[in-house]
């Protein structure tokens, strides 16, 4: 088995786990942490759908990262990381039909190169 | 290294009422100067503390996955491999502390502007590379050097691709 597919797969989970706690987060609205607004808070996140969902995504995804971690050195896996702001940008474009700038596209390019020049190393 | 020039991260610092120190003997000037430098400060601390446990928190992990000793998902069980590592206690202290980090990263998303905090996130992989080396003793090459200063810069682009 190679490296890649338990760091591209912790990768992916990391993104998806996100994007389904940001619905959730952006459904239940702004909460409160202070005095006694800390406890309403803990339930309606612990009662959140998309929450408990997207968590357990992104355990799915700190279980990949672990397996890779047991097979490879910190410093090869840990800038695959990066990939995430370049699949980040790609659900932007395609899922949520946000445009983007040239700049960023020219930095989402770059780590990219980086990351291949990293996984050649 | 503070290039005020994100006008989120200006008005923030100098209109934050929990930073007057009002120290009444400087001239108004220099307290306002004072004041900002500061401020700026404890703006990115949260931050800063973030990536500083964020690195913490992987070279445990590491250390816990590397004694385990490689792991395969098609040569172990899926129940064994989830057993291994939710009892190895490295990888347990090293959790906790990568939860810190999100939490002093939420923090410190609260109180600067995401594309102030963003480049930060680059510090993360100079550090790991540097704590690879110095700490667990890894062979780095230079072509990991260079695709870690190119992700680097690529961060930086996105990160000012913000309007």
């Amino acid at each position: 088995m190679s490296i890649f597919f338990p760091v591209l797969a912790s990768t992916i989970f990391g993104v998806v786990g996100q994007l389904v706690l940001k619905i959730g987060m952006t459904r239940m609205g702004p909460l409160s942490m202070r005095g006694n607004g800390m406890p309403a808070a803990v339930l309606s996140i612990a009662t959140n759908i998309y929450v408990m969902g997207g968590l357990l995504i992104y355990g799915i995804g700190v279980f990949f990262w672990l397996i890779a971690l047991s097979r490879a050195q910190l410093s090869y896996t840990y800038p695959f990381a990066s990939l995430s702001y370049v699949l980040i940008t790609l659900g932007s474009v395609f899922i949520l039909r946000e445009k983007i700038n040239m700049m960023r596209l020219a930095g989402v390019l770059v780590i990219c190169c980086g990351v291949l020049v990293v996984a050649a190393s | 290294m503070f290039k005020s020039n994100i006008p989120g991260l200006k008005r923030n610092a100098l209109n934050d009422s929990t930073l007057d120190f009002g120290n009444g003997g400087a001239t108004l000037a220099k307290q306002t100067g004072e004041r900002a430098i500061n401020a700026r400060l404890l703006h990115a601390a949260p931050v800063l503390i973030s990536v500083a446990l964020n690195v913490v928190g992987q070279l445990v992990l590491k250390r816990g996955m590397s004694d385990l000793g490689p792991l395969s998902l098609t040569e172990h069980s899926i129940i064994d491999l989830f057993m291994a590592i939710a009892t190895n206690v490295f990888v347990i202290i090293g959790a906790f502390i990568y939860a810190g980090s999100v939490l002093f990263w939420l923090v410190g998303l609260s109180r600067v502007p995401l594309s102030y905090a963003y480049p930060f996130i680059s510090l993360s992989y100079v550090a790991i590379l540097a704590a690879s080396f110095f700490i667990l003793g890894e062979q780095l090459n230079l072509l990991r050097l260079a695709g870690v200063a190119l992700i680097c810069f690529g961060v930086m682009l996105v990160a000012y691709s913000e309007e």
